[in-house]
């Protein structure tokens, strides 16, 4: 048998209800100002309840941002990941555009602070060892 | 008009404090959980109308629990301050005021073990006589001094559940749910507690019967 039968909730006791209200009272609703209650609780409350709305108004702003920022990274690594320009292959960025720069002479890039296998690339077009052995054996 | 009618006619608060008497107005119309619902995006006049609403039962309940109104005020104020904190965790399938009487009752409880006083210490000096008991004033205060006894003695828990439920006229699965406990458990404490009582209580049954 469960104790839900073997206790009936058969509410309160009018006996028992009688007898404690005789020795504990009733709550002095009468003497408490709501008002005044209402007031500060309402004044201690406005901090977090602030702390609230502007959250929500920031997620009211990023929102409809979000899948632009997402675009742009998504973008942005494209493009870097491209070389910076369309069609770049990834091993190629940075070097590669070395010599594509007509300004730069060999003597700028020797005073700047270019590696070696940027500057030989610069000079003969090829960075790899076996390329700078062929460019050596045609010049012999 | 239901609930749901009159919730879908009402114009949506604004949440700027500046709006908050006129929107209040609005609010008061509205049922708990849409309130609460207000309440997450930061509308206070939605806030205000949930105190206005709970403010009395929740001090009524605190004072039952602590015997002195200032505490039962202060209870009342930081208990609706724990609601604005966890508000997030509220589940709106479920009722607010339980949820909300849980934390009263809780914090009551843990008010009690802090301050370590005795409920009967705090009890009015004078017990009201407007008519509740039959009872002559040397048997009162002889029945006050047994019940009040017996209430002592009571597990904290059988003695908060006795209040909550003759006092403040709670069923025992609304005691249940404010408590945490099975109903059946409820029921099984409120079985102990009213056994002690009517037990301290037959002398003074007999004798004016």
């Amino acid at each position: 048998m469960s104790p839900d039968a073997h206790y009936p909730d058969a509410g309160p006791d009018p006996e028992i209800s009688a007898a404690l209200r005789a020795i504990e009272g009733d709550p002095p609703l009468a003497e408490v100002d709501w008002s005044a209650l209402q007031r500060s609780i309402s004044a201690r409350a406005e901090l977090e309840l602030a702390r609230r709305r502007s959250r929500r108004r920031a997620r009211r702003w990023i929102a409809p941002l979000l899948p632009l920022a997402v675009a742009a990274g998504v973008a942005g690594v494209a493009w870097l990941g491209g070389g910076g320009h369309p069609g770049a292959r990834p091993e190629q960025a940075g070097v590669a555009a070395l010599p594509a720069d007509p300004s730069v002479t060999p003597e700028q890039a020797l005073a700047t602070d270019l590696s070696d296998q940027d500057f030989r690339l610069l000079v003969s077009g090829r960075s790899d060892p076996d390329g700078l052995l062929l460019i050596a054996a045609r010049q012999d | 008009m239901s609930t749901t009618m009159s919730t879908t006619l009402i114009t949506p608060i604004v949440a700027e404090a500046g709006s908050r008497s006129a929107s209040a107005v609005a609010a008061a119309e509205v049922g708990d959980a849409e309130l609460v619902e207000r309440v997450r995006g930061g509308d206070g006049a939605a806030f205000d109308v949930l105190v206005e609403r709970h403010m009395r039962r929740a001090f009524s309940i605190a004072y039952r629990l602590l015997g002195q109104r200032e505490d039962a005020e202060d209870l009342v104020q930081d208990a609706f301050l724990a609601v604005l904190r966890k508000i997030d965790s509220f589940q709106p399938e479920r009722s607010f005021s339980a949820w909300f009487h849980r934390i009263v009752v809780n914090r009551a409880l843990n008010a009690r073990k802090a301050r370590s006083v005795r409920h009967t210490e705090a009890l009015p000096a004078e017990v009201r006589a407007d008519g509740v008991s039959p009872l002559h004033h040397t048997e009162r205060v002889e029945l006050r001094e047994r019940l009040a006894e017996v209430m002592t003695r009571l597990p904290e828990r059988q003695r908060t559940i006795v209040r909550l439920s003759e006092l403040e006229g709670m069923s025992s699965p609304e005691i249940a749910e404010i408590l945490g406990l099975s109903d059946g458990t409820v029921r099984w404490h409120l079985h102990q507690a009213r056994g002690a009582l009517r037990q301290a209580l037959a002398p003074f049954v007999r004798r004016n019967s």
